[in-house]
């Protein structure tokens, strides 16, 4: 398989939420987000970000609405969901821990 | 989870449930536009179209693949998998149609037949009346001794005087009607036309809360002393069929002999009594039937409960009232039975679904076939499962190969399982099929030529309901197995040696289940047939063929009453002149007739006994060819001058008299119609004749001359033997009457009609049982032949071994067919167990031979095993005849 390594386990749906917390956007706009946010850090296929917004749709945290782009072509726009806030904050929270711990973890000192 | 949130959940898998194309529509645009827009990035940074193009594929990794990963997300619901799931089963089922057909065919029989019995019971004993709050009613009977005097209709529980003391006590219902049964005569002349009728109260329309179609329905008003002829209420029914429904029936008259009825209304259409089994035609009221004698017995009783009461309280208020209200009712009656008419016990029984002797008589025995169809039922299933288990092995590879692809086991156990269901349903529509025709082919054999039963038959929710709770259940029984086999299958390591044997072991302990439960029916079956067969050729003492009864009512007629006896012989004498006529009398009853009349007998003021009583005319035993033991038939001696003559039975003889009968005399106490008592003496004696039941024995019956009575009914039953077919002297007789009185009207039976639906409930019970145990017997043999054949086709290889190495043919044959044996014996040995078991709940309705009967269980026994060996010996002999050379290459 030669699919870029996937992200931690649930950090694609914090990023994609965290984005949509700010404004609604459409895929396309998500995925240049994400390009230019986390650089070549972060690779973010486009392959898997369509999925994940179906999952974080059906999971009733965003939802969508067809609307003109600014260049007037109609777009899938995706915002957040009430419930969408609280995941992301809850989201926020657990992912703050676990880097938390993991930073801890790796800047043990070595004796 | 928030309303909103679910809100949204449930609405987008309705959406990609419902509108899956659209859904899928949107995702196409949606990537489409991400291409787009990447392409023109890309160009934008200096690509060529094409080269940009295939970036922007690149990065997405397949429009395809993302599709498919889209719609997974959504298509986690559970009814989307069902869907696929059934459309995987019918591709499946369509690619094997000798086996759908073989499996929806057996289940279509299974649950129609079971289906069929429970419309039946349904419609017997679980449907409500359709009448107001039918749950309040309830109905009062009474058990106890010593009921003398008339009776009359089939649900005679009280008399009218009764009836009218207990509506002045009682007071556990907030009304109580009374009704008799009966039958109106719908033909003014010549042959009689029935119609099912009812005598009933003045309450009785109110209380069941009946409404009319039009006009009005009888009211307390109609029923009062003295109200003459009375009015009539008809059946919607009725009203279509004999009126056409025209709306100027009212102020019409019924027709019939007797005085005409005025017509006041029609009653609604869903009104059809209030006993199941019967449609009324005509109501009228209870004081117009003149049935007011307080030892006629012919009224049925129905209570509605007052709110807060029960039954059992009901009960004792009654059981209370009952000594006063007999002692009101019957104020003169004679000390031994007063004592027996007050300590008569009260019953309160449910009556919602009516009143029924019908339901009597035939609810027992339809839950026995219930019983019979459910264990069919369960060998259908049995079949299936071991179908599905065959198959099971051999789609092993299939399930393999998807539970390695990332199937789930529980996702597997589904699949099989829908498609068990889909089989299931498909066989319980094909059954309701079935069942509508069979339960429609019941009530006609039920029915006699002068009773015909009606029942309503059509489906309701609780029939529904039982199919599907049915095929529910059958398709648990037979896809759990095979579906849990497939489910287990190992992913990787299949051996190829054991998959000739997998589920061999199981397979062969529901074939030797499906002979235990064979055996179980088949006993049964032939338990009834033998029953049928013993009734069937009982001797009822009479040479019933070729006799007619013909009915002659003189119910218009104008000849009173002292004149009957003259005219009567006149009517005789142009009877006997009519061509090809042989032998002609009369008699107040026939042999299993459905009349009947019984008497205390005392000797030397001494109680002996009852008897059954016939009055019958000279030459009545040489007409229905019974032989006569002893002494002379009536004669012109026997005049109602001379001192009373009677024929007794060889068992009145044996009983009451010691046997030296002739000449003795015995007396009847109580003949209502004559004072103090007659003293009879014994001129002859015949051979035994049945009375009114076919499974009596050493009937005691006592016949008096009807020359010697001083007073004939309205009604003269002629028994007769004439020649050139029964059509013709129908034919004949009918115009004899009426040229003898144009009012006068006739009803004809055969007597061996007569006799054979004296057995309908033995003849319903032979017929469906012995089919039932028929259709076991062949689905046990065809799961036999599979698992038979199936293990010689798996055991080829070492067979071939076998007469490699000099096994004989012979030695092959006895190896396969001791195998079955061994399958048999067990099933045989369980089946005896469970039939003599079974059989115990059956003892009641059999005749003439014991429920444990060792030599019945021994022929059913024997039925199955040589129809076992029979199905085995093909496959068997397929084994022996195995050619070790072929058979070793194969493998």
């Amino acid at each position: 398989m030669s699919r870029p390594a996937d992200l931690v386990q649930g950090t694609l749906d914090l990023l994609i939420l965290k984005m949509l917390a700010l404004e609604p956007l459409h895929g396309f706009a998500i995925s240049q987000r994400l390009k230019q946010m986390s650089g070549d850090i972060l690779q973010v296929s486009d392959g898997s970000l369509y999925p994940a917004l179906h999952k974080l749709e059906q999971e009733g945290w965003i939802e969508a609405e067809w609307k003109p782009t600014e260049n007037n072509r109609r777009a899938k726009f995706y915002s957040l969901t009430r419930s969408g806030k609280r995941q992301l904050v809850k989201e926020t929270e657990s992912w703050a821990r676990l880097a938390g711990a993991i930073s801890m973890v790796v800047t043990l000192p070595e004796v | 989870m928030t309303v909103d949130r679910m809100r949204q959940i449930v609405r987008l898998r309705l959406r990609s449930l419902f509108s899956g194309a659209s859904v899928d529509r949107e995702l196409d645009d949606e990537l489409r536009y991400h291409l787009e827009q990447q392409v023109d990035v890309n160009i934008a940074r200096g690509m060529a179209p094409e080269a940009a193009r295939t970036a922007a594929l690149r990065a997405l990794g397949g429009v395809d693949q993302r599709k498919e990963e889209c719609r997974d997300t959504r298509g986690i619901s559970i009814v989307e998998n069902l869907l696929r799931d059934l459309r995987l089963a019918f591709r499946q089922l369509r690619k094997q149609p000798g086996f759908t057909f073989t499996a929806v065919a057996s289940l279509a029989l299974g649950i129609g037949a079971n289906t069929a019995i429970f419309q039946l019971l349904n419609a017997l004993s679980l449907r409500t009346l359709p009448v107001r709050a039918p749950h309040e009613l309830v109905e009062m009977r009474l058990t106890g001794d010593g009921r003398a005097g008339r009776h009359t209709g089939r649900n005679r529980q009280i008399s009218l005087p009764q009836y009218e003391e207990l509506l002045a006590r009682q007071q556990a219902f907030s009304s109580m009607i009374a009704f008799g049964d009966t039958r109106f005569n719908l033909s003014p002349t010549g042959e009689v036309r029935y119609v099912d009728g009812l005598w009933v109260s003045g309450n009785f329309f109110e209380t069941l809360g009946v409404t009319p179609a039009i006009g009005r329905l009888i009211g307390p008003a109609d029923d009062v002393k003295g109200c003459g002829a009375g009015v009539a209420v008809i059946s919607y029914a009725l009203w279509q069929s004999q009126f056409g429904g025209r709306s100027d029936i009212l102020g019409q008259t019924l027709p019939g002999p007797g005085t005409a009825v005025p017509i006041i209304g029609v009653t609604s259409p869903e009104f059809f009594g209030v006993e199941v089994g019967r449609q009324i035609g005509a109501a009228m009221p209870n004081c117009a039937s003149g049935n007011t004698r307080r030892d006629h017995w012919w009224l049925a009783t129905i209570g509605r409960l007052k709110p807060g009461w029960t039954r059992a309280q009901a009960q004792s208020q009654l059981q209370s009232i009952l000594p006063e209200v007999q002692r009101a009712a019957m104020p003169d009656f004679r000390a031994d039975w007063a004592k027996l008419y007050e300590k008569m016990a009260v019953d309160v029984v449910d009556a919602s679904a009516g009143v029924s002797p019908l339901r009597q008589s035939y609810a027992r025995p339809l839950w026995i076939l219930m019983a019979v169809a459910g264990l069919v039922l369960l060998i259908a299933s049995v079949n299936l499962a071991n179908l599905l288990l065959a198959r099971a092995t051999a789609r092993r590879q299939e399930f393999a190969v998807r539970l390695a692809i990332g199937g789930t086991r529980g996702r597997v156990l589904q699949q099989v399982l829908t498609e068990s269901l889909l089989l299931a349903a498909l066989g319980s529509i094909a059954a309701l099929g079935v069942a509508v025709a069979v339960s429609r082919s019941i009530p006609p054999l039920i029915s006699t030529v002068v009773d015909r039963i009606h029942l309503d038959l059509s489906m309701d929710w609780r029939v529904f309901g039982f199919t599907t709770g049915a095929a529910i259940v059958t398709a648990l029984v037979f896809g759990l197995a095979p579906a849990l086999r497939l489910a287990g299958t190992p992913v990787v390591g299949r051996e190829r040696s054991a998959a000739g044997n997998d589920g061999a072991g199981l397979r062969r302990m529901l074939v030797s289940a499906q002979i235990a439960i064979t055996l179980v029916l088949l006993f049964g079956g032939l338990l009834f047939l033998r029953t049928f067969r013993n009734l069937a050729t009982q001797d009822i003492g009479v040479h019933e063929r070729g006799v007619i009864v013909a009915n002659v009512f003189f119910l218009d007629s104008t000849f009173p009453p002292e004149t009957r006896i003259a005219a009567f012989a006149d009517l005789d004498a142009r009877l006997r002149a009519l061509p090809g006529m042989i032998a002609l009398t009369d008699a107040y009853t026939t042999p299993l007739g459905g009349s009947f009349s019984d008497t205390d007998i005392e000797i030397d003021h001494t109680f002996v006994g009852n008897a059954n009583v016939n009055t019958v005319g000279r030459g009545y035993f040489e007409t229905l060819g019974t032989p006569m033991v002893a002494g002379r038939d009536f004669d012109q001696r026997d005049v109602p001058e001379a001192g009373r003559v009677a024929i007794v039975t060889k068992s009145f003889a044996d009983a009451y008299l010691k046997g030296s009968a002739l000449g003795k005399h015995f007396t009847i106490p109580d003949d209502i119609q004559r004072d103090g008592g007659t003293d009879y003496e014994v001129v002859g004696i015949i051979a035994d004749q049945k009375y009114l039941d076919i499974r009596e024995t050493h009937p005691k019956i006592l016949f008096k001359a009807s020359s010697q009575e001083k007073e004939l009914r309205p009604i003269r039953r002629y028994v007769l033997r004439a020649s050139g077919g029964a059509a013709r002297s129908i034919a004949a007789i009918t115009a004899t009457v009426a040229a003898f009185d144009p009012t006068a009207t006739v009803r004809y039976a055969l007597l061996d009609t007569q006799v054979t639906e004296a057995m309908l409930q033995e003849r319903l019970m032979a017929r469906l049982s012995t089919i039932f145990g028929g259709v076991a017997l062949l689905l046990a043999i065809v799961g036999l032949y599979g698992v038979v054949s199936y293990t010689v086709a798996s055991r080829r290889a070492e067979i071939g071994v076998r007469v490699a190495l000099g096994a004989s043919r012979p030695r092959i044959l006895t190896m396969i067919l001791g195998d079955v044996g061994r399958i048999m014996v067990i099933g045989v040995i369980v089946g005896g167990i469970l039939a003599l078991a079974a059989g115990r709940g059956i003892g009641s309705l059999l005749f003439g031979l014991a429920a444990d009967d060792i030599a019945t269980l021994g022929m059913a026994a024997g039925l199955l095993l040589i129809a076992g060996f029979l199905s085995a010996a093909l496959p068997a002999r397929r084994a022996a005849g195995v050619d070790p050379v072929s058979a070793l290459r194969e493998s």
